[in-house]
């Protein structure tokens, strides 16, 4: 499986740490989601959180403008202080939109920590098989098709 | 979200993710599609039905054919919410090196207990 987003950073805390401020629920909370264009962070609310393999988790996010925004999933493998993997989606309307997986990794890198983040693949059955880097292949070439034909309606 | 999902579920088949790139080089009719591929025209015939119902390709008519080509906006669906979900890492990630890095005697409460 291919990944999709692979982000990675440096963090002078140890892995252990690094994994702690990850998985307790009352940390998570402090950090998860971005911040707005403004600088403003967005909300999280822990609203299941079981750090076991098969056990669900749900977060939701009200951005500054009072937006939510709804994500769940599932833990699928817990391994202190290495790594852990869950299974994420979107929640939208009522409804799932499609499942990805997510693999966060705690490496010592010195002092502290390399993190790396990556999101792979589809996991629900209906996108089971999209590799995301065909995807991008897809996009790449599409967006030259698309600036194309932008070109020619204006 | 219901028209992204079309649009994933369209892409997951390997043959029409090369209908799509080799429509990124320029329309083409049904005709052309099944010489290019070696597939019979019903095979090409059923993906063209998936892209075009997943808004990836729209297809024009010509005096007896009806050549297919990529829908840019179908595609903007995609890219967005692949641009979204990049924003929403980075932006976490910033987040929690922050976090992690600031004064960690505030960060009681992790301990081994897991």
């Amino acid at each position: 499986m291919t990944a999709d987003l692979r982000i990675e950073r440096h963090i002078d805390q140890t892995p252990e740490s690094c994994f702690d401020l990850w998985t307790h629920p009352d940390q998570v909370a402090q950090w998860w989601g971005p911040k707005d264009y403004a600088g403003q962070p967005f909300k999280a609310r822990v609203e299941a959180w079981s750090l076991t393999a098969g056990e669900a988790w749900a977060i939701s996010m009200t951005a500054p403008d009072g937006t939510v925004f709804s994500q769940s999933g599932t833990f699928l493998e817990v391994e202190r202080p290495r790594m852990i993997r869950l299974s994420f989606a979107w929640l939208e309307n009522g409804q799932r939109g499609p499942e990805t997986e997510i693999r966060v990794a705690f490496n010592p890198d010195g002092n502290g920590t390399r993190l790396v983040f990556e999101q792979l693949g589809f996991a629900d059955t209906a996108t089971r098989d999209v590799h995301i880097q065909g995807w991008q292949e897809c996009l790449d070439r599409f967006a030259r098709a698309g600036l194309d034909l932008m070109q020619v309606r204006q | 979200m219901i028209k992204l999902t079309a649009s994933l579920s369209a892409l997951a088949d390997p043959t029409r993710r090369e209908i799509i790139a080799h429509l990124a080089n320029g329309e083409a009719t049904v005709s052309q599609l099944v010489d290019q591929f070696d597939l019979t025209q019903p095979t090409i015939s059923s993906h063209l039905k998936v892209l075009e119902g997943a808004g990836l390709i729209v297809r024009t008519r010509v005096a007896q054919t009806r050549p297919c080509r990529l829908n840019p906006d179908g595609l903007k669906t995609i890219a967005d919410w692949l641009k979204d979900y990049e924003r929403f890492w980075q932006g976490t990630l910033d987040h929690f090196v922050e976090r992690a890095e600031r004064k960690p005697s505030n960060r009681k409460g992790e301990t081994n207990d897991r």
